[in-house]
């Protein structure tokens, strides 16, 4: 019985180091890793990996969160297309109009993190404009970018 | 040693508690001049454990989210409520998905263990087919015709129609009054001018605020040639809205 307690006491005292150890390489306040799963992702968004990769980034950014949060930290030379905080949709894509039909790029949406339905509703809003060839949903939005590095740290 | 063994494993198998809602995506038809919709999701703690919200919030500011019992956030094995959303529909149209978050205690703050789903159905009123007119290669051009359905049960007429770029030629035709319109659009051929890209703005009589106001655009592409029968030529540069564009 006394061997059973000291290899409880041994195990409990190895555990303790380990999470030490961890939590000195990764503090508990690392955001989650955005994980995006080809197979279960829905047919209108697409991974940050795929547009960083086939796509070679050479598309237009929509940032559909707040205007606030746009300016504070969105992916440089992105465009403002939301309907946050009561914008007007069809102003802000009138003002976009020009860029996107000039450029006639594939159109990558985000919003903030999975959760966030806005960057799917703004892309459908943009595919039934017909005004470029491809726009999909950007899963796991502003948190997969920051995770990236492509954005500013501040969420 | 087995009853060691035991206790051991009840100690790092984490027990979950269950809060097991009617269902995660829920389909609401609103009226076309509603305000607001409302839609309610029902719970249940069907675990064995007490279980409390942590957080709860929508992903829009244009929906409000309210738990039943004043905000009741803790829930006894067995017990039941509502959670419910309300819409404000603002200048939306069309098929809109809203999520509310829901975080459990022990969530992480970038995983909420619960994402409700309202997906909300507004009669498009004025439906444009297509939205956007494209001409590729060079001139001349031939005329488009863009179809303007009213789908209401009054009739919806159209006060005017305008394209912002004199190189485009418009005809709005009336197919049946309140109905049904077609705007026939034929960029020009002028000397020395390309007719580069337009916005169209078409007004209705519509007693919906929020659908009044339609637009559509159009654009000679002379950069994709169809087929190329010469040197295709550059139309002007488009004059971005600066405030519109992150630096």
């Amino acid at each position: 019985m006394k061997r059973v307690f000291s290899q409880i006491a041994l195990i409990i005292s190895i555990s303790l180091v380990a999470a030490f150890i961890t939590r000195a390489i990764k503090p508990p306040s690392a955001p989650q890793a955005i994980v995006c799963d080809q197979a279960t992702l829905a047919s209108d968004e697409i991974c940050l990996s795929t547009v960083l990769g086939e796509w070679q980034n050479d598309c237009i950014w929509v940032d559909a969160r707040r205007r606030s949060d746009w300016k504070k930290n969105g992916v440089p030379g992105s465009l403002l297309l939301t309907t946050a905080d009561g914008e007007d949709f069809n102003q802000l894509l009138e003002a976009a109009f020009p860029t996107l039909a000039e450029k006639q790029k594939r159109v990558v949406v985000y919003c903030s993190d999975v959760g966030c339905g806005t960057s799917r509703e703004i892309a459908k809003r943009l595919r039934d404009y017909q005004l470029v060839p491809e726009v999909r949903a950007l899963h796991g939005g502003w948190m997969a970018l920051s995770q990236e590095g492509l954005v500013k740290a501040q969420p | 040693m087995k009853w060691l063994s035991l206790l051991l494993l009840c100690f790092t198998v984490s027990v979950r508690a269950e809060l097991v809602f009617d269902s995660l995506k829920k389909e609401v038809k609103a009226e076309p001049d509603a305000r607001k919709v409302t839609c309610d999701f029902s719970f249940e703690n069907k675990g064995s454990e007490t279980v409390h919200i942590a957080e709860y919030k929508a992903t829009c500011s244009c929906m409000d989210v309210q738990v039943n019992q004043n905000g009741k956030l803790t829930y006894a094995p067995g017990e039941k409520g509502i959670m419910r959303t309300i819409f404000d529909m603002e200048n939306f149209t069309g098929e809109v998905d809203k999520n509310v978050l829901v975080w459990m205690q022990g969530d992480a703050k970038e995983k909420p263990s619960i994402v409700l789903t309202v997906h909300v159905i507004i009669p498009v009123l004025v439906d444009i087919q297509p939205r956007t007119m494209r001409w590729n290669g060079p001139g001349p051009w031939e005329a488009q015709t863009m179809k303007i359905r009213m789908n209401h049960t009054e009739p919806i007429q159209i006060v005017r129609a305008s394209l912002n770029n004199p190189c485009y030629e418009t005809e709005l035709k009336t197919i049946e009054v309140g109905k049904e319109y077609e705007l026939i659009i034929k960029p020009l051929v002028k000397p020395d001018v390309q007719p580069g890209m337009g916005v169209i703005h078409i007004e209705t009589d519509c007693k919906i605020d929020k659908q009044k106001k339609q637009m559509a655009f159009v654009v000679v592409d002379q950069k994709t040639p169809v087929p190329p029968m010469g040197g295709a030529q550059l139309g002007p540069a488009p004059q971005v809205d600066a405030e519109q564009v992150k630096p």
